[in-house]
C-alpha cells in the first residue's frame, strides 16, 4: 500500500533563552490509505502536539524544530501558509476533543458546515451547499436535519455537536482524519455512538485516521496499529495485536496491567509508581527508567536514550535491555 | 491535644474516640434519602417551568460501604449530592445524615453534620486555591474549626502518601495525582465518617488513577470511612463499589450489589451503559466497528 502520510524524526519544541526544550522528539510513523493508527499516551506526553504539528497548527511558542512531514510525498514542514490552508480540511481534517470549542457559538450549525464546503469549493451554488449539509447531517445520524441545521451549537447536546464536527471534518472527503480525543468529553453511551459514526464515515470514504487517545479500550476497538507515547517519544509501536497480546515495553505493560478489568476485581489495582516527568524534568536516559519496575532494568537505563528498535517485523520498542536481548 | 468542639464533656473524647461509637450509633445509616425530590423553577416571561432534577429518590449509604452512583451528565447526580449537603431546597421527601434530617437541622446541628461528611472534587486543578501552599490548604479546615496543630497536618500528609518536604509547595508544583491526594487530605482533616467523592479519578492519567484508588481503599480500611462514590467510568466502579446505584433522569433505575448489577443488570439503561464501555481487548472487537476493506 502506498504511504499517505509520512512523519520522520519529528521534533517539536520551543526555545527558552538559548536553550531548546523539546516537547516531542524523534517521532516517526507512516500511515497507509485507509489505515487507522492510534497514538496512546498520558496528558503531557506530546500526543496532541504531534497531531497539531502535522497540520501546521502549533500554538506559539511551539514549533517544528526537526524532521519531516510528508503528505503523498509532498513536504509540509515549512510549506507556505496558503498551501497548508488548501490542505487543511480537504486532504487532512481534524476533530478536536471539545466540540463546543470547535464550533462558533454565534453561527448556525448548518452555516458552519456549509462554510467547510465553501472553503474548498467556493463556487458551489447555495442550494447545493444546503443539500450537501443536509446529507452530511443525515450521514452522522442527526434526525430532522433540515430543521436542525438552523440551530445554534448551544441548542445541541454534546454528542450531537461532536457528530456535527465529525460531519464537518468529513465534508470534503479528506484522505486523513486526525482525531484528538474525540470522545473523551462525552458520556459513555454517546461515546459509543460517536465511535460508530467515525467508523461508518471511514468505511464510507476510506479515510485513514490518526486517533489520539488515552483510552486503551477505544484503542483495542478501532486501531490497526498503535504507537505508545511517553515523555515526548514513541516507546512502542506495532499492530494492535502486537501491542495488546505481546506488550514489550515496561510502560506499555504497566498501562495494560493497570487496567481495571473483571479479572482483578476486589484486588488492589496495579499502579505504576510515580508520575510522568514534566517537560522540564525529563531525565537524560530512558524517560521511564525512574518508574520502571522491569526485572530487565539496569543502571545503564539512566544513561543513554533508548531508540525504537524492531523486536519482530513491525513491532518495535525503545528499551535498551530489550534491544540487547534481541541482538544477542 | 486539640480542643474538642461542641457540647462534649471536656476530655471525654480523644480525637479518634469519635470512631468508638455506641452500637446504636453504628446501626444508623450514614446517609438516607426517602422519596427525595428536588425541583428547579425557571421563568420564561410569565410562564413558569418546573424541572424535577431529583425525582423520588430512595437511597441509603450504610456505614463502611462504598456506594457508587452512576449516571450520565445531567441525570441529577450532582443535584442529589448538593441536596445531601443541604444546599438545595427539598420539594418532597427527606434526606438525613446519621439520622439527622438535613432540612430541619439547626445551624449548630448542620455544622456538626458537615464535619462528619466531606467532599472530594473531580478536578484537582480547580478545587485547590492556587495561592495557598499545600500546608495552608490542609490546615484551613482545621483553623476554621480551631483545632489546628502542625502535627495533625503532618499526620494527614502522611496518610495520603505525601512527604513533609512538600508542605511549602503550591498546587501548580504538584502533579494531578498529588493534587488529588491534597484534596483527599483536606477532606480528611476534620476526621469525617463519610466522604462524597465526585469523580475523584476521572481527571487523572490512567497510570495514576490506580494509585489514587488504592489510596482510597487503604483509607477506608484504616479509618472505617463510608464512601458515596460518583463516577461514570464503569471499570472504576466495578473495582471499588460495594453496591451500585444507576441514575437516569432524576430517578434511581437500578440498585444492587456490584456483582448483581454488573453480571445481571435488570434495567435496560444499565445494560446500555455496560454495553457502551469499549473492551480493552482487540480480540473482542464489535463487528460493527470494522472499517478496513481488507
Amino acid at each position: 500500500m502506498a504511504q499517505l502520510l509520512e512523519v520522520e524524526n519529528l521534533r517539536v519544541g520551543y526555545t527558552e533563552g538559548d536553550r531548546e526544550i523539546a516537547v516531542v522528539e524523534d517521532v516517526s510513523f507512516t500511515l497507509a490509505e485507509g489505515e487507522s493508527l492510534c497514538i496512546v499516551g498520558e496528558s503531557g506526553s506530546g500526543k496532541s502536539v504531534t497531531a497539531l504539528a502535522v497540520l501546521g497548527l502549533l500554538p506559539r511558542p511551539l514549533e517544528v524544530i526537526g524532521g519531516s512531514i510528508r503528505l503523498r510525498g509532498r513536504e509540509l514542514r515549512g510549506a507556505p501558509e496558503k498551501e497548508l490552508r488548501a490542505i487543511r480540511g480537504k486532504d487532512v481534517a481534524m476533530v478536536f476533543q471539545d466540540p463546543m470549542s470547535s464550533l462558533n457559538p454565534v453561527r448556525r450549525v448548518g452555516d458552519q458546515i456549509g462554510r467547510a464546503i465553501l472553503a474548498h469549493r467556493p463556487r458551489t451554488p447555495r442550494a447545493q451547499v444546503r443539500a450537501q449539509v443536509e446529507e452530511i447531517l443525515v450521514r452522522v445520524g442527526i434526525a430532522e436535519p433540515r430543521e436542525r441545521m438552523r440551530s445554534y451549537p448551544h441548542e445541541w447536546s454534546g454528542g450531537m455537536r461532536q457528530r456535527a464536527v465529525i460531519g464537518m471534518a468529513m465534508a470534503n472527503d479528506p484522505a486523513v482524519l486526525l482525531a484528538d480525543e474525540p470522545t473523551t468529553a462525552l458520556d459513555v453511551t454517546v461515546q459509543a455512538q460517536v465511535v460508530q459514526v467515525l467508523a461508518d464515515q471511514r468505511a464510507a470514504t476510506g479515510a485513514a485516521m490518526v486517533m489520539i487517545t488515552h483510552d486503551l479500550g477505544l484503542v483495542a476497538q478501532i486501531a490497526d496499529r498503535v504507537a505508545v507515547m511517553y515523555a515526548g517519544r514513541f516507546v512502542e509501536t506495532g499492530t494492535v495485536w502486537d501491542v495488546f497480546d505481546d506488550p514489550r515495553h515496561p510502560y506499555t505493560r504497566g498501562l495494560l496491567d493497570s487496567l481495571l478489568t473483571a479479572q482483578n476485581l476486589g484486588a488492589r489495582a496495579y499502579a505504576i509508581p510515580g508520575s510522568p516527568p514534566s517537560v522540564h524534568g525529563r531525565p537524560d536516559g530512558c524517560p521511564f527508567a525512574p518508574r520502571c519496575g522491569s526485572p530487565l532494568r539496569t543502571d545503564a537505563c539512566a544513561e543513554g536514550r533508548p531508540t525504537l528498535e524492531l523486536l519482530t517485523p513491525g513491532h518495535a520498542a525503545a528499551c535498551t535491555p530489550l534491544t540487547a536481548m534481541v541482538d544477542a | 491535644m486539640s480542643p474538642v468542639l461542641g457540647p462534649t464533656p471536656a476530655g471525654a473524647q480523644p480525637r479518634d474516640g469519635g470512631r468508638e461509637r455506641s452500637a446504636l450509633e453504628a446501626s444508623i445509616d450514614a446517609i438516607r434519602a426517602e422519596g427525595l425530590t428536588v425541583e428547579f423553577t425557571s421563568r420564561r416571561g410569565t410562564r413558569r417551568q418546573t424541572l424535577r432534577a431529583v425525582d423520588g429518590v430512595d437511597l441509603t449509604l450504610h456505614q463502611g460501604e462504598t456506594l457508587a452512583l452512576v449516571g450520565e451528565s445531567g441525570c441529577g447526580k450532582s443535584t442529589l449530592v448538593r441536596t445531601i449537603f443541604g444546599l438545595n431546597p427539598i420539594a418532597a421527601g427527606q434526606v438525613s445524615v446519621f439520622g439527622q434530617d438535613v432540612a430541619t437541622a439547626t445551624p449548630r446541628q448542620r455544622l456538626a453534620m458537615r464535619r462528619r461528611i466531606q467532599m472530594v472534587f473531580q478536578d484537582p486543578f480547580s478545587s485547590l486555591n492556587p495561592h495557598l501552599t499545600a500546608h495552608e490548604i490542609i490546615a484551613e479546615p482545621l483553623r476554621i474549626n480551631r483545632v489546628y496543630s502542625r502535627e495533625r497536618v503532618t499526620e494527614l500528609f502522611e496518610q495520603v502518601g505525601l512527604t513533609r518536604d512538600s508542605f511549602g509547595k503550591r498546587p501548580a508544583e504538584f502533579s494531578g495525582g498529588q493534587r488529588q491526594r491534597i484534596g483527599i487530605a483536606r477532606a480528611l482533616a476534620l476526621d469525617p465518617d463519610v466522604l462524597v467523592l465526585d469523580e475523584p479519578v476521572s481527571a487523572l492519567d490512567v497510570s495514576v488513577q490506580a494509585q489514587v484508588l488504592n489510596l482510597l481503599a487503604d483509607l477506608q480500611e484504616r479509618l472505617g470511612l463510608s464512601y458515596l462514590f460518583i463516577a461514570h467510568d464503569l471499570s472504576v466502579i466495578r473495582h471499588i463499589a460495594t453496591r451500585v446505584a444507576v441514575m437516569q433522569r432524576g430517578r434511581i433505575v437500578e440498585l444492587g450489589t456490584r456483582d448483581a448489577v454488573f453480571t445481571a443488570p435488570a434495567h435496560p439503561y444499565t445494560s446500555l451503559l455496560l454495553g457502551s464501555v469499549p473492551v480493552p481487548d482487540p480480540h473482542r472487537r464489535p463487528a460493527a466497528l470494522a472499517t478496513s476493506p481488507s
